[in-house]
């Protein structure tokens, strides 16, 4: 009987962070004698990913709360059994040393628990949480309790308890921002995954995550800079949280006499909701834009203008902060736009369906909306309609956009932000399929994200690229700047060097993605 | 207890179990060993209070003795060239006599190694390692950078002696105030 060329180990109740398990797996891969290396939980997602990947899970019972470590070789036969066991005697090496991470040793003392950290930094002011969602609610109520703002970066927090913790620290007059929050910015540093873009006259509050990134980017791209980013949680303003920090927030920004312009950002929020935040923004009698991405709101009024999308947010921001004429910067973008229809005709119209893969979530969320009104309906892990849901988010159906930062994907793994590598392996999954036309994605950059994305990507596109020749086209977005760790401009040289088709935002890829498609 | 160590240039051939005498007399001491009594700041009660649970994973076995005060049990207990248990006792001693209070156990050498049963019994006379020494002064001033600092240095030390240390002396300091 001929033997496997998988390996899997189930190593029971043991749980590594996901930098971790992302790091042993790359070293392994390292040396070319295997073909794929996954290290991961056993949670349902990633049982399919990695029966998408090609592993044959027969009699794999891990649990959510048991580690997988898969390996998989192409080597000759008569050196599998070798390659294989290797492996895995190398992963677990590698687990209890992770390559690539520094040593906790030789500095000075850092505290680890709340207590310790407050004895030493009494006049600190604001906790980062990134526990697992089932503790952060409680981890966060212990800090508004010492008088911290808190910043909760976890997901998974049950929304009773965000309302909970929300309205404690709305009582002290403190802000929790999130849960599931990935990026702030406080007086002009940034905390979490965001971009080194410069501090200034704007404030923003947003759901937080790529949709406050982007616009960040692109008023730093206009020129204009960013005094407090704060993210409220994409929940926040719904029906069931009723506002309460987007509104804690809002009131806080109008009363600081540095904030110039307030921006209010994100999925449109409840009727109910919408109307407390327009009420507050109106009587802080400081111009102000609401990007509720997708909202029925129309309509400027007064010193308050409303847009739809990221870039429109930030480029009538833009203009309002230099003491313009937003509706008049509006309307350019989108004469912008329309000459994007130019561009698809040089590049080549194609026939069939756009692809989306998306990092970012409001990004994905706009990309939809764009793609759609030219296109019609888009499939999606997270659609615009729940009836466009896609039955697996594995496996695109007609026009699809899938946001691998959803949780599906992120439970017991890196967020696509950071581990680029499930996007690249999907990338030459789609360009296999004939009906595709378009591939559709975006590069996120700045702290916290990978080191460099374009090059994490760029294998699946060269695989694409054989795979498909050139019926298919490539369109990306990159969101960030020449400052940010990895270089926009940079970034932009490598996937423009495969070919890509790079935009200066998601909202221009998104139309261009689709107008290629146009009939 | 005087200077524990000095460096000698040159020594004359000498045969196996033969007996060396130094006179260290003219020798400068560059370290007193002598534990000053000292408070500590209690502003640190919170960071103190954190390294009990260095009494985790592979410092396990410390744990049940330490909370029960079944000091003798530690003794010669645990991992390291120097068994944990014994730095455990070492840093609750020093912290111990650091505030004038007397120390719970008699050092006994011979349930542990040569090295340990020493440091357990100078310990117990008021001899403290200099970065120990750094760190109580450290706790007794209002400098953050000089207790993250000296606790960092300590924390560091062998593969678990300066988390067993530092576990011992939260012992001395936290637990009466904890009750």
């Amino acid at each position: 009987m001929p033997s496997s060329h998988q390996r899997i180990e189930i190593v029971r109740r043991t749980y590594y962070d996901s930098v971790t398990l992302m790091l042993v797996a790359k070293e392994l891969l390292k040396d070319g004698s295997l073909s794929v290396a996954s290290l991961s939980m056993g949670t349902e997602a990633n049982y399919k990913i990695m029966g998408s990947g090609g592993f044959d899970l027969t009699g794999v019972d891990a649990t959510p709360n048991d580690l997988i470590i898969a390996v998989k070789t192409g080597a000759p036969e008569a050196e599998r059994e070798d390659v294989l066991t290797a492996a895995l005697a190398k992963a677990k090496e590698y687990l209890a040393n992770p390559p690539g991470r520094k040593a906790d040793s030789g500095g000075d003392y850092r505290p680890k628990s709340l207590d310790g950290a407050l004895s030493v930094l009494p006049d600190a002011n604001l906790a980062l949480i990134s526990v697992a969602g089932r503790y952060a609610g409680d981890v966060a109520m212990d800090c508004i309790e010492k008088g911290l703002n808190v910043m909760l970066y976890s997901d998974n927090v049950p929304v009773e308890k965000e309302v909970e913790i929300k309205k404690a620290a709305a009582e002290k007059g403190l802000l929790v921002m999130g849960p599931d929050c990935g990026t702030i910015i406080i007086r002009g540093v940034a905390m979490g995954m965001a971009n080194a873009c410069p501090p200034g006259p704007v404030s923003i509050v947003a759901a937080a995550g790529t949709g406050l990134q982007e616009v960040h980017v692109q008023l730093a791209r206009r020129g204009v800079g960013v005094l407090h980013g704060i993210g409220t949680g994409g929940r926040d303003v719904r029906r069931e949280v009723g506002g309460i920090m987007c509104l804690q927030a809002v009131n806080a920004l109008l009363a600081d006499d540095e904030v110039e312009l307030l921006i209010v950002l994100g999925k449109p929020p409840a009727p109910e909701v919408e109307q407390k935040i327009l009420q507050a923004v109106k009587a802080g009698k400081k111009p102000a834009v609401l990007g509720f991405i997708g909202g029925e709101a129309k309509g400027d009024s007064g010193g308050v203008f409303i847009c739809r999308e990221l870039e429109e947010t930030a480029a009538v921001a833009a203009a309002l902060a230099k003491g313009g004429d937003g509706a008049r910067a509006r309307e350019n973008l989108f004469r912008e736009y329309e000459a994007l229809r130019q561009r698809a005709e040089t590049i080549g119209k194609r026939k069939g369906f756009l692809r989306g893969l998306y990092s970012g979530g409001t990004l994905c969320y706009e990309g939809q909306l764009i793609a759609r009104d030219i296109l019609g309906p888009i499939r999606s892990n997270t659609p615009l309609d729940k009836k466009m849901k896609l039955e697996d988010s594995l496996r695109s159906e007609q026009h699809s956009m899938v946001d691998y930062g959803e949780d599906e994907f992120t439970q017991g793994r890196l967020h696509p932000m950071i581990d680029v590598s499930l996007r690249a392996e999907r990338i030459y999954e789609e360009a296999k399929d004939q009906e595709v036309g378009v591939i559709l994605f975006d590069v996120v950059l700045g702290y916290g994200c990978n080191d460099n994305p374009a090059a994490g990507l760029a294998e699946g596109i060269r695989k694409a690229r054989s795979a498909a020749g050139d019926r298919i086209v490539f369109v990306a977005s990159i969101c960030g700047v020449d400052s940010d760790p990895q270089n926009a401009s940079e970034q932009c040289r490598i996937l423009e060097e495969l070919g890509v088709h790079v935009c200066d935002s998601n909202a221009r890829a998104a139309r261009l993605a689709a107008m290629i498609l146009e009939g | 207890m005087g200077p524990r160590t000095f460096l000698a240039g040159t020594l004359p051939p000498v045969h196996v179990g033969k007996r060396l005498l130094f006179d260290l007399r003219d020798v400068p001491a560059i370290y007193a060993p002598r534990l000053s009594p000292g408070r500590m700041n209690p502003r640190w009660i919170g960071l103190v209070s954190e390294w009990r649970d260095f009494l985790t994973d592979d410092l396990a076995v410390l744990k049940g003795p330490a909370e029960r005060g079944a000091w003798k049990e530690l003794t010669g207990l645990g991992p390291g060239s120097t068994p944990a248990g014994d730095d455990f006792l070492s840093g609750l001693a020093s912290g111990m006599l650091w505030q004038g209070k007397t120390v719970p156990f008699h050092p006994d050498p011979g349930l542990t190694s040569w090295l340990s049963g020493d440091m357990l019994r100078d310990a117990c006379e008021g001899g403290i390692w200099c970065r120990a020494k750094c760190l109580l002064e450290a706790l007794a001033s209002d400098e953050p950078k000089a207790v993250t600092k000296s606790a960092g240095s300590i924390a560091d030390w062998g593969h678990t002696s300066g988390r067993a240390w530092l576990a011992g002396l939260s012992e001395a300091l936290c637990r009466e105030r904890d009750g």
